[in-house]
């Protein structure tokens, strides 16, 4: 029986240094502190 | 329970534990949830005295945090980040096209829209050079944000402005995405075929109920705008597919805003972001710490909601398969180096929130950026810069939070506005909370999951 499930194994974020073509936070869909975990990398989405 | 690398938390009958650094997520049952503070603390001696009579249950589960320990999905290592991913190029303006607005909301952080000046509009000329200093950057994707004030007030020139900067997209090989923030007052029958032409992403303006909306959003001279603008809003939404968000703002006066964001769904809208106020302490509509015990209920709430329909909150929206590298959430927001506003006479800011305070002009459109230290004040502020981030287990999902809030109520940019950060914390964990609850009912069987982890990545 297991006890522990991992619904998401995440990101290597040590081997992820990004193309930085990315959304830069704010400037889209809210304009108030817009948050990184909203956005979505250019290159996986 | 919190360290500087995990976060455990228990909600709807779920024990979730986040490995912060990589954002791995797992969910614990009864038992391990127990062991899991031996674990941390490696008190296997203790464990084997606590859990007497359950003890090859609590040892396996001991096996399964070791198993996720030494595979990096658990109290992993924090990984460092020398520069900004892409080295920090402008890539993203927002054009303050109008400072002027047709309404006069109560919170705006924009002296209802003119920025402590003039009411003015930006001409095409200015308009032309900022899209020219944003395009001789070499980023490969840009965006421009048309915004206020109210831009509708000056249609024309978004018009010019979009073909002008697709064109130059085109010329040089790149992508521009183009968006719009509008309080849709001025959205008549021409503007709306106008703005459906240019093919935006368009973000509208609009808090929820009737009484709440005019309570905060009210005309010039006093007058309610609900009326207008939610029949407005339901002539347009239609025609722009999922092109829209609703951004609506909660304050001390609708802490319910559950309540708010149920209103919109009875319209039939779909999309949208609520966001709390930010006002100094003293204000009537600001919020405080005594309100938090409420707000973190509503979100708990507001997570139940998307349970039972289909919507799309803005900051639920945790893309783990799609989602930003570690060198980007470790970055922050771009305020300032990436991202740049500009105000009607072509001088450029950090961001919106600075518009209008000469002490934060970093150029023009015709010098470009040229003060350098402000600059430099934004390259550094990333969430290894801040102190307080570095004990908070949301800072990859927040990137160290908003400059300008920062500001505006501390004066300080490496000091987070803590109210926002305990807002922030508290959406989090709901919407971590959605996205396990969504993942196990499409794998399991409500409440038991031991078994049923098919299609799950599971420890080793």
């Amino acid at each position: 029986m297991k006890h522990v499930v991992t619904v998401y194994s995440g990101e290597k974020n040590t081997a992820a240094k990004g193309c930085g073509q990315c959304a830069t936070s704010c400037q889209s869909a809210c304009k108030t502190s817009c948050t990184v975990g909203n956005q979505v990398c250019v290159n996986k989405g | 329970m919190t360290g500087s690398n995990y976060h455990f938390f228990s909600h709807g009958g779920l024990n979730i534990l986040l490995d912060v650094p990589t954002g791995a997520v797992h969910v614990l049952d009864a038992i391990a949830a127990r062991v899991f503070p031996y674990f941390v603390a490696g008190k296997i001696t203790e464990l084997e005295e606590d859990f007497a009579t359950e003890l090859s249950q609590a040892r396996l589960a001991w096996e399964e945090l070791q198993g996720l320990t030494d595979a990096g999905m658990l109290l992993s290592p924090e990984p460092h980040f020398s520069q900004r991913p892409g080295g920090g190029e402008l890539k993203a303006l927002c054009l303050h096209v109008a400072h002027d607005c047709d309404l006069r909301c109560r919170y705006c952080f924009a002296g209802t829209g003119a920025f402590g000046g003039a009411r003015s509009l930006m001409d095409f000329a200015t308009a032309k050079k900022a899209v020219d200093m944003l395009f001789s950057s070499a980023a490969r994707v840009y965006e421009i944000d048309f915004f206020g004030g109210e831009p509708l007030l000056n249609l024309e020139v978004v018009e010019e402005t979009a073909a002008y900067a697709r064109q130059r997209a085109r010329a040089l090989g790149k992508k521009v995405n183009l968006t719009l923030t509008t309080n849709g007052f001025s959205l008549n029958k021409e503007a709306r075929d106008r703005l459906v032409a240019l093919n935006l992403d368009i973000i509208l303006s609009h808090d929820g109920r009737e009484k709440v909306h005019n309570a905060a959003r009210p005309c010039p001279g006093g007058g309610s705008s609900y009326k207008e603008i939610t029949r407005n809003i339901l002539e347009l939404v239609p025609l722009l597919g999922e092109r829209y968000y609703i951004r609506g703002t909660y304050t001390a006066r609708n802490k319910d805003f559950v309540r708010d964001i149920r209103h919109w769904l009875d319209l039939g809208l779909r999309r949208f972001s609520m966001e709390p106020v930010v006002l100094p302490p003293g204000s009537k509509m600001a919020l405080t710490e005594k309100d938090l015990p409420f707000l973190r209920e509503q979100y708990w709430q507001l997570a139940e909601l998307a349970l039972q329909e289909p919507f799309t909150f803005f900051h639920f929206n945790l893309d783990w398969e799609h989602g930003q590298c570690g060198a980007r959430r470790a970055a922050g927001c771009g305020a300032g180096i990436e991202y740049a506003a500009v105000d009607p006479q072509g001088g450029i800011f950090p961001c919106h929130q600075f518009v209008g305070e000469e002490a934060w002009l970093l150029g023009t459109v015709d010098t470009g950026i040229v003060n350098a230290a402000l600059q430099d004040r934004f390259r550094t502020l990333g969430i290894a810069d801040k102190e307080a981030c570095q004990k908070c287990w949301a800072r990859y999902h927040c990137g160290g939070g908003c400059h300008a809030n920062a500001w505006w109520i501390n004066t300080k940019l490496e000091q987070p506005y803590e109210l926002g950060c305990r807002l922030l914390r508290m959406r989090t964990e709901a919407a971590i909370y959605l996205k396990v609850k969504q993942a196990l009912s499409l794998n399991c069987s409500e409440g038991d999951f031991h078994g049923k982890q098919k299609g799950y990545k599971q420890a080793q």
